[in-house]
């Protein structure tokens, strides 16, 4: 059973998100990247699923191409569907887009200290979403974004004032303010925490969790921590250049990893009940994305590669009803990766 | 094995340029940029040359019998009010207009450029005194700052350069003092003081060379502006006098005749301004090809 | 905010004392006075004395320090030619100059910004690089020789407008305001394009667009008052050097101008009235300047905090006028 016949079966009501076979690619002057490449995901309601990967995986393309914001030109989505509650963000016109973006779905950036509007007060960022989309008046939204304010943690009297006067975790919780205003059904929240201290990133997440509980949010949690991982996902997608290899849920990925790869992020992660031991990094380089091979682009990396690898380009193959793995070698039944049972916790 | 060509590969694709060659690859790509360029190189050879192929007959001699005609197979641009054919007149002020502009962009560029640096380089003292040395002359409106400095020397061609050029000095000022405040707390800046070397050493080995782009970006723009001060100078009556084929003074000279033989007005201007597009054109790649960050 | 302006003025007083001594200094370095150029309304007699009575006998700095002192008195002193007090000449030079940059600045805006912001959001396509190349002739056309253009085309030929001075209103007005507009347009419609380039692709339009806030809203709201620094800069800039008088176009057109006037004194050796002329461009600059500074404050809340320190704030925003210079 594979994973398009499972979806042709159960057209699932309760997904908030349905990726389907989403291809988007940045066309330059003299070559084209392959951002994301013919991925698909499910995420049921209230589920936060994290999406790991290294940097340039195409982690940041695909939440923006779950709110139809790929920049273009250069951008151009390929192919695909992008439902959130059963819509196709990829077909809505111009203004049922402006409606659905900021109210059934939002979006945290990465960086905060850029993503604020340095010349209007945070209150005015926070309300501004609040009147579009619940056409309230001005006060109306001004003291629901104050609401919001000290829902994150900031006392309600620093609506009033601009971005420049808060800290970069301050910030933070201002821009999930201003995402979550309109309670979305879906969040897409792109390493949230990453430009954060340690510190400050333990608050975040708990309030990003809290919330998330309290409004029955979704969510898709974009980051490169699989520490953070552990902590708040339900389940798990792993990016490589620009497709899923593998995916399911925290149990699946963490104890019963299948791909190479993500044995290889297992791997390098540092052990802590032996800090001496040595780290063991992939050895190479996430290949060029503007010229991926035909086979499996990890391939090159993998000390499990054969021939074929290089060759064949590979298909997702389930592992369970919930696992999948996008590893050919498995198509050989004795396929083994060296980690298989790992229990965390 | 394939990983390896495909190492290969990738390696030539990103083979290293010198700064230089990068520049000039931009620069290629700049489509504008070689517009002017060109333009400007067959101005420049047809300035360079002129007195070797033109019989000067062409451009000074009268033939009061062939005066205001009009554009023609015979005459391109058309004959003045002595006769004399406007397409070489014009041809030869090329010579003119170049001149100026270069030695005019070089008198400012010689005075404007070690001071914008010191002022940079030093701050305090230093700097306030030459900033509000330059917000003095600059205080004055360009054009009329090289009237005045016209009216102390009185007009002929050098006069005006250095007229055109005392009054872009404040600009170079400026721009190269901007640049220079960019890198004068770089690491390499702090090392070389750290070395012991001289101030003189430090600003014209390590600090100049770092802060080029602008200054050679502005040195093109101002070429132009120079190129347009100078005739704006000789249409007043106060620069190049007209039976001179400067494009200026052509144009003062045609004026007269406004009424009816309007291309005797026309073309001059006509000269001016493509000059002075090319160097615009060149100055905004330059801008472009040294600054990719600014690259619109 | 007073102290502000208290300090601004007090900046302008060395500036004022500064650009006086260059032109008292310059104009006598100059062969000939105005006594060469008025010597004809006089008898011999009656010039020695004026002579003595305008400080000609003595050297230059006397006579500026004599300026000086009537200066500090409030008096811009009376033109040697005119035999007017200087301050009346500005004065009803200066209507005319008002007009005429007035009218060409404002054209300028109305048609640049929209200009500017449009050739942004279409980047790279035919709008943008039609808008650039008219933009880039605009700022290599001589004013001389558009002025001229003009009067053949419109005035000559069509008859629509009058092709000197300033008497029929409007219709006075056009061709002048055209001709400066157009090296103004030209600069200010690349400052607002690449100005709204370097906000366009920032990530907090990227946030408002994934708030749902309508595109319009994006670029007219978010975009616009974040690049509205540079423009505003260059508004001012542009309009304080109109104020000064526009030389070349108000030759063109025998518009009785500032700088016409400024030029004319230049010609005679009026010094005082070159001076008087030059300190009120300054002063005009200045309080230009001092409205941009004003205006900074409520485009930018960043800035309004630096309040105290803003000569330190001006250096930082890096006044970066368009060196070219059309001939004004």
């Amino acid at each position: 059973m594979n994973a398009e016949n499972r979806e042709n079966l159960r057209p699932d009501q309760e997904n908030v998100l349905e990726i389907d076979h989403l291809t988007v690619h940045y066309v330059l002057e003299d070559e084209t990247v392959e951002a994301v490449n013919d991925i698909s995901i499910q995420l049921k309601k209230g589920k936060i699923m994290g999406l790991v990967g290294e940097t340039g995986a195409g982690k940041t393309s695909t939440a923006l191409a779950v709110l139809n914001l790929i920049p273009d030109p250069p951008g151009v989505i390929r192919s695909g569907r992008v439902l959130i509650n059963g819509r196709d963000m990829l077909k809505l016109s111009k203004k049922e887009l402006e409606e659905v973006r900021g109210s059934e779905v939002s979006m945290i950036f990465q960086d905060p200290m850029t993503s604020l509007n340095p010349v209007f007060t945070v209150g005015e960022q926070i309300a501004e979403s609040i009147r579009l989309h619940e056409k309230c008046d001005q006060k109306k939204a001004m003291e629901r974004a104050e609401e919001m304010l000290s829902l994150v943690g900031i006392p309600p009297e620093r609506a009033a004032e601009y971005p420049h006067q808060f800290s970069g975790g301050m910030k933070q919780r201002v821009v999930i303010a201003i995402a979550l205003a309109c309670n979305p059904h879906l969040l897409l929240a792109d390493e949230p925490t990453t430009a954060l201290d340690v510190t400050i990133q333990a608050q975040v997440l708990d309030l990003m969790v809290n919330l998330k509980q309290k409004m029955n949010t979704s969510m898709i949690f974009i980051t490169h921590d699989l520490g953070i991982v552990a902590e708040i996902c339900d389940e798990v997608a792993v990016m490589y250049a620009g497709r899923i290899i593998e995916r399911g849920t925290l149990d699946d990925i963490f104890n019963h990893t299948r791909h190479p790869y993500t044995e290889g992020l297992f791997n390098s992660l540092p052990d802590i009940d032996n800090r001496t031991a040595e780290l063991k990094p992939i050895p190479g380089l996430m290949p060029d994305p503007t010229m991926l091979p035909k086979g499996c682009a990890f391939a090159p990396r993998c000390p499990y590669a054969r021939p074929e690898c290089i060759e064949t380009p590979q298909k997702e193959q389930a592992v369970s009803d919930t696992h999948f793995v996008m590893c050919s070698a498995y198509q050989d039944p004795s396929f083994r990766i060296q980690r298989q049972e790992v229990f965390y916790e | 094995m394939e990983p390896n060509q495909k190492t290969v590969s990738v390696a030539k694709k990103y083979r290293k340029r010198s700064a230089f060659g990068e520049i000039w690859h931009r620069l290629r790509k700049n489509k504008g940029a070689m517009i002017g360029g060109i333009l400007l190189l067959i101005l420049f050879a047809v300035a360079l040359t002129i007195d070797f192929w033109l019989d000067q007959e062409l451009v000074i001699g009268q033939n009061l019998r062939a005066r205001l005609k009009a554009p023609s197979a015979a005459h391109w641009f058309g004959t003045d009010e002595m006769g004399r054919d406007l397409f070489w007149r014009v041809l030869y002020g090329s010579r003119y207009s170049l001149a100026i502009g270069f030695v005019a962009v070089f008198v400012s560029f010689i005075v404007g450029v070690p001071l914008g640096a010191v002022a940079g380089y030093f701050g305090g003292a230093v700097e306030t005194v030459i900033m509000r040395i330059t917000d003095i002359f600059s205080a004055v409106p360009a054009i009329l700052m090289a009237v005045v400095v016209v009216s102390v020397l009185g007009s002929s061609t050098i006069n005006l350069m250095i007229a055109v050029g005392v009054s872009s000095i404040p600009g170079f000022v400026r721009v190269t003092r901007a640049a220079v405040l960019t890198v004068r707390n770089e690491e390499y800046v702090e090392a070389a003081k750290a070395l012991g070397k001289s101030n003189l050493y430090i600003i014209f080995v390590h600090v100049l060379p770092n802060c080029l782009s602008p200054i050679i970006v502005q040195t093109t723009l101002r070429v132009a502006s120079a190129i347009v001060s100078a005739s704006s100078l000789s249409f007043l009556g106060l620069g190049i006098k007209p039976p001179a084929p400067e494009w200026g003074a052509l144009l003062t000279a045609g004026r007269n005749y406004i009424l009816g033989y309007s291309y005797l007005t026309f073309f001059p201007g006509l000269a001016i301004m493509i000059t002075v597009l090319a160097f615009n054109l060149l100055g905004d790649g330059l801008r472009d090809a040294m600054d990719p960050k600014l690259k619109r | 905010m007073t102290k502000y302006i208290f300090k601004r003025i007090l900046m302008l007083i060395p500036v004022i004392i500064g650009v006086s001594l260059l032109i008292f200094i310059m104009l006598d370095l100059a062969p000939g006075t105005v006594l060469d150029i008025i010597a004809n309304d006089y008898s011999p007699e009656q010039l020695e004395e004026l002579r003595h009575q305008l400080g000609y006998d003595r050297s230059v700095f006397y006579r500026y320090g004599k300026y000086m002192w009537d200066l500090v008195h409030g008096d811009l002193g009376i033109s040697y030619i005119y035999k007017t007090p200087v301050w009346d000449l500005y004065m009803q030079r200066l209507p005319s100059t008002l007009k005429l940059a007035g009218a060409s600045v404002l054209v300028s805006i109305l048609l640049s910004i929209p200009l500017g912001i449009l050739a942004a959001r279409k980047h790279g396509s035919i709008t943008d690089n039609v808008s650039m190349v008219a933009a880039l002739l605009g700022l290599s056309m001589p004013n001389f020789w558009l002025g001229l253009m003009l009067i053949i085309l419109f005035s000559l030929n069509l008859g629509w407008f009058p092709s000197s001075g300033d008497t029929e209103g409007i219709k006075s007005l056009i061709l002048p305001a055209i001709t400066i507009g157009t090296g103004l347009m030209a600069t200010l419609t690349r400052t607002t394009r690449s100005s709204m380039l370097d906000v366009i692709r920032s990530d907090y339009l990227r946030t408002a667009r994934a708030k749902g806030v309508p595109e319009k809203a994006v670029i007219r709201k978010h975009a616009l008052k974040n690049a509205l620094i540079p423009i505003i800069t260059v508004i001012g800039t542009q309009m304080g050097r109109t104020l000064g008088g526009s030389v070349v176009t108000e030759n063109v057109f025998s518009w009785p101008g500032i700088g016409r006037l400024t030029i004319e004194a230049v010609k005679q050796r009026d010094t005082i009235t070159v001076t008087g002329c030059i300190i009120m461009s300054v002063i005009m600059i200045s309080i230009i300047q001092l409205i941009v500074d004003i205006a900074y404050a409520f485009v930018d809340p960043r800035l309004k905090s630096q309040y105290s320190t803003a000569s330190k704030r001006r250096k930082r925003i890096g006044r970066t006028p368009e060196v070219r210079a059309n001939g004004t």
